[in-house]
């Protein structure tokens, strides 16, 4: 084997995706219009796709390739996000678009399917490297995965053979772990890129930058500073047009089984030795392990579920969550999470960290507050009404994720004027703005990777487990109970008031985001 | 004419301003100016020109490296001068709501006036964060008087492609490496693109093993004499060839200057890269053809690329040492 390449820069050149071609299933579904496709157009124009690279789309509605591509351009002109559309771009970029109409569950489907993924490759000189994504519902990806091994489609030998599914990754503990067992069944753990948007936003990869980059935050990173942290990911809109899922899956389980947990292990995982997949997961996972697995007696006190009702918000009414258009008039489904967490290591032990997650909450926000212990010793008292109140606040440090993604940092500075007043004020860091450039999107960044094989961003099996090991009692408390308290709280609000009493229940407050 | 330039006084003009922008932004939107700052660019010119359009290309390298800018312009002769003034550069950063400042600082100063200049820069610089300098006009780098101001940074960026005299160019920029500067050149910026395709080439195991073997490289160029980026390419291959001759011919009279094409060949394999109208490169390997866009060559493109490196460049430095043996080598 001759070495390696003595011709690479790697502080100037991309990292170089080898040819390929990129199979989605569900190619007429929404996540494929508005973030896929307008994610792989955006890397060529960006001239990071390599000259042999295509797309086959793969869906049940008949279509030739040319309506496949009409309709691709008109949602990547409508989707694209802070990008200009470049016509000529999108011609060189649409004779690479293909598209086969199949059905995942009927086995002649891929072996049509790989013929003509033969004669694309052939056309495109793509030497067999098939990047398969699975952007179709998840009751599809045991039976697509099968298909596809079936088919001989998941062998390597001519080129490699990576696979991408989408969130939700089971239902449950148990159907997690049967999805499990039959996508190994043909592919390979490291075939499989189990895809957490979350993980590719750009900021969230920035808190391992503030972290591990900046050596005077460290030494504060622990129980001995930090008194507790709130994770906050609230949404302003309704369900809208994901109510099939939605109603079935709830706030617990759409956004903290993963997202939410994965974010949490972001900002408390150790160092790894080396940024590499295989490190860095390593250590997210053994976090993930660490976390404290509820008792069913514990489960009530410790989480909150709420599901939103009717209000009026700034005058205009909004109905209720059980409402909402074809949804179940005694839905049970939590719109609203929340839970307390504790992480069971030296340097986390006894810090609570407050996660919640809700619909139709006052504003759209995704954000996490570090705040640290108070003064030891007060100094800075002021009189009011005949009590001595410190002045001194404690320090939060808030890493903000969407939408003015950035850092800020809360101290106390000394109030202008006689006397020895503090006040508190921010110090803020604009992320975007700072640098004044385009930030990928995260599809984008995420799609890169498993053309380039990293995996670094990804889930693996052992971190989807232990985040179902730590929600799955608390979804089975909130299943088992017997009366209805939906819904408990009003639209346009920060959730139900039990989670204001679980915070309380240690001394805390919800910050206001 | 103003005749003095006092540090304290910029700065005081330089707060008030960003106190001015904030006030106005916020009679417009509650978003406010966002200060952002990630070095002093030092930005030296000895000509009208340069400085103008050195200024034009600061203000959209700013958006992507924030920090200040002080242009300073030298007028090699007439009158003795000193004078300076304080602006900023705004913008909305696309999909933002944010308007995004950048401070720039203009100081015009007679060539006799230069040690007043690398006081007032001294006391105006960024505390804490890298002072990088270009010199628009390379050939300051060559007047002795200059050397005061190349103190104010560690960073050195110059175009080579702007100097008559490639050896002079390469023998000036070596000497300020060994003396401890942090050299970059825009001319070697200019090879990425060819390096990158040039690389790719080597991706084949087939032609890594080919590596002992390949005897001759071709660099076509144009021009009787070789230009600087002719010598970072042949001294680029040739530290990594061990056993190939290189050898440059005269290259088409009507095209661009600098490379047009590298021939790598190891008996009957064959590779190719070179330049074709179109703004594209066609690579030909073992007689399979494709071509690559190039991306655009803009002086700003280059300096983005060269700021984007914050740390050494040792495949560079290596470059640049080993360039200046082929500054006098002989054209076929
Ligand atoms: N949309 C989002 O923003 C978003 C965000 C995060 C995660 N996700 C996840 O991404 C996945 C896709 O979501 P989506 O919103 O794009 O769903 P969708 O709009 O319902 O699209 C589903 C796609 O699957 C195809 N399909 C259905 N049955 C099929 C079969 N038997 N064989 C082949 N193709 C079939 C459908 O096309 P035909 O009817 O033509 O077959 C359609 O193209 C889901 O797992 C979802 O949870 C979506």
């Amino acid at each position: 084997m001759p070495g390696d390449n003595p011709f690479l820069d790697p502080q100037r050149f991309e990292r170089r995706i080898e040819p390929c071609v990129v199979v989605i299933f569900g190619a007429s579904g929404d996540l494929a219009k508005r973030k896929l496709v307008p994610a792989l157009y955006r890397l060529a124009y960006e001239r990071r796709l390599p000259p042999g690279f295509a797309i086959l789309g793969v869906s049940r509605t008949p279509l030739s390739d040319d309506d496949f591509r009409a309709k691709m351009k008109e949602s990547v002109q409508k989707y694209l996000e802070n990008s200009p559309f470049d016509e000529s771009l999108w011609n060189e970029f649409a004779r690479g678009l293909f598209y086969e109409a199949g059905d995942i569950g009927n086995t002649a489907s891929f072996v049509e399917l790989g013929k003509r993924l033969d004669a694309v490759a052939a056309e495109r000189n793509t030497s067999g490297n098939v990047l398969f994504y699975l952007s179709t519902q998840p009751s599809q990806y045991g039976p697509a995965a099968a298909g596809l091994g079936k088919a001989g489609l998941a062998k390597q030998d001519k080129g490699w053979r990576r696979l991408i599914i989408e969130k939700p990754f089971g239902h449950d503990q148990q159907s997690a772990r049967e999805l499990e067992v039959s996508l190994h069944e043909f592919f390979a753990e490291n075939q499989l890129y189990r895809i957490d948007h979350y993980l590719g936003k750009e900021t969230v990869q920035n808190i391992l930058a503030f972290r591990f980059g900046n050596p005077i935050f460290e030494p504060l990173w622990n129980r001995n500073y930090i008194n507790h942290v709130q994770i906050t990911a609230a949404e302003s809109i309704g369900v809208e047009d994901r109510i099939q899922y939605y109603q079935d899956a709830g706030a617990l389980r759409d956004m903290i089984q993963n997202h939410l947990l994965q974010v949490m292990a972001t900002v408390t995982m150790e160092p790894s030795a080396v940024f590499e997949a295989t490190a860095v997961r390593d250590e997210r996972a053994k976090l993930l392990r660490s976390i404290r697995i509820w008792k069913p007696e514990e489960v009530m006190e410790n989480t909150v579920a709420g599901q939103y009702g009717p209000a009026s918000i700034a005058g205009q009414n909004v109905v209720g969550f059980r409402q909402e258009p074809k949804a179940d008039p005694k839905a049970k489904t939590d719109t609203f999470a929340a839970a307390t967490f504790f992480v069971e290591n030296w340097r986390w032990a006894d810090v609570p960290f407050y996660i919640r997650t809700g619909k139709r909450m006052p504003k759209r926000v995704t954000d996490i507050a570090i705040r640290f212990n108070s003064v030891p010793h007060s100094l800075f008292k002021t009189m009011s009404d005949g009590e001595q109140i410190e002045t001194a606040r404690p320090n939060v440090l808030v890493l903000r994720i969407q939408p003015e993604e950035g850092i800020s940092l809360r101290f106390s500075s000394k109030q202008p004027g006689a006397g020895m007043t503090l006040r508190p004020v921010s110090m803020d860091f604009n992320y975007g703005s700072s640098f004044g450039v385009r930030t990928p999107a995260a599809y984008e960044t995420l799609l890169l990777d498993a053309m380039l094989g990293d995996a670094t961003l990804y889930t693996r099996q052992d971190m989807v487990e232990a985040s179902w090991s730590v929600v799955q009692p608390i979804l089975d408390t909130w299943a088992a109970r017997a009366d209805d308290p939906f819904p408990n709280y009003d639209a346009g609000t920060w959730g139900p008031k039990a989670s204001d009493e679980m915070l309380a229940r240690r001394g805390h407050t919800w910050r206001v985001p | 004419m103003a005749t003095a330039v006092q540090p304290e006084k910029i700065l005081k003009e330089l707060a008030n301003l960003w106190v001015d922008l904030a006030k106005e932004d916020s009679a417009k939107s509650a978003n406010g100016v966002i200060r952002a700052c990630s070095m002093t660019l030092l930005i030296a010119s000895a000509s009208e020109e340069d400085a103008e359009s050195a200024a034009e290309t600061a203000a959209e390298l700013l958006r992507a490296h924030p920090g200040r800018a002080i242009s300073l312009r030298f007028q090699t002769s007439g009158e003795s001068v000193l004078e300076s003034r304080v602006f900023a550069r705004c913008w909305m950063p696309y999909g933002q709501r944010q308007q995004l400042c950048s401070e720039q600082i203009e100081i015009s100063a007679s060539m006799d006036r230069l040690a007043d200049v690398y006081a007032a820069v001294l006391g105006i610089t960024v505390p804490d964060l890298p002072v990088v300098l270009w010199t628009t006009t390379p050939s300051l780098l060559f007047r002795p008087e200059f050397a005061e101001m190349l103190m104010l940074a560690r960073t050195v960026i110059i175009d080579t492609a702007k100097l008559p005299d490639t050896c002079l160019a390469l023998t000036r920029v070596n000497e300020l490496f060994q003396q401890g500067w942090r050299m970059k050149d825009l001319n070697w910026s200019r090879l990425t693109v060819w390096r990158e395709a040039i690389a790719h080439v080597f991706e084949h195991d087939s032609w890594r093993e080919l590596i002992p073997l390949i005897d001759a490289v071709t660099i076509s160029h144009r021009g009787t004499t070789l230009s600087t980026d002719v010598c970072y390419m042949a001294a680029w291959l040739g530290a990594r060839l061990p056993a190939a001759k290189i050898i440059f011919i005269n290259g088409a009279e009507n095209v661009d200057e600098g490379v047009q094409s590298v021939s790598i060949a190891a008996g009957v394999r064959h590779a190719s890269v070179s330049s074709s109208e179109s703004g594209r490169l066609a690579i030909d390997v073992d007689g399979k053809q494709h071509q690559v866009l190039m991306p655009p060559q803009t002086e700003q493109a280059l300096l983005h690329e060269e700021l984007s490196i914050a740390g050494r460049d040792p495949i560079f430095e290596q470059a640049l040492t080993g360039a200046a043996k082929y500054s006098g080598a002989p054209n076929v």
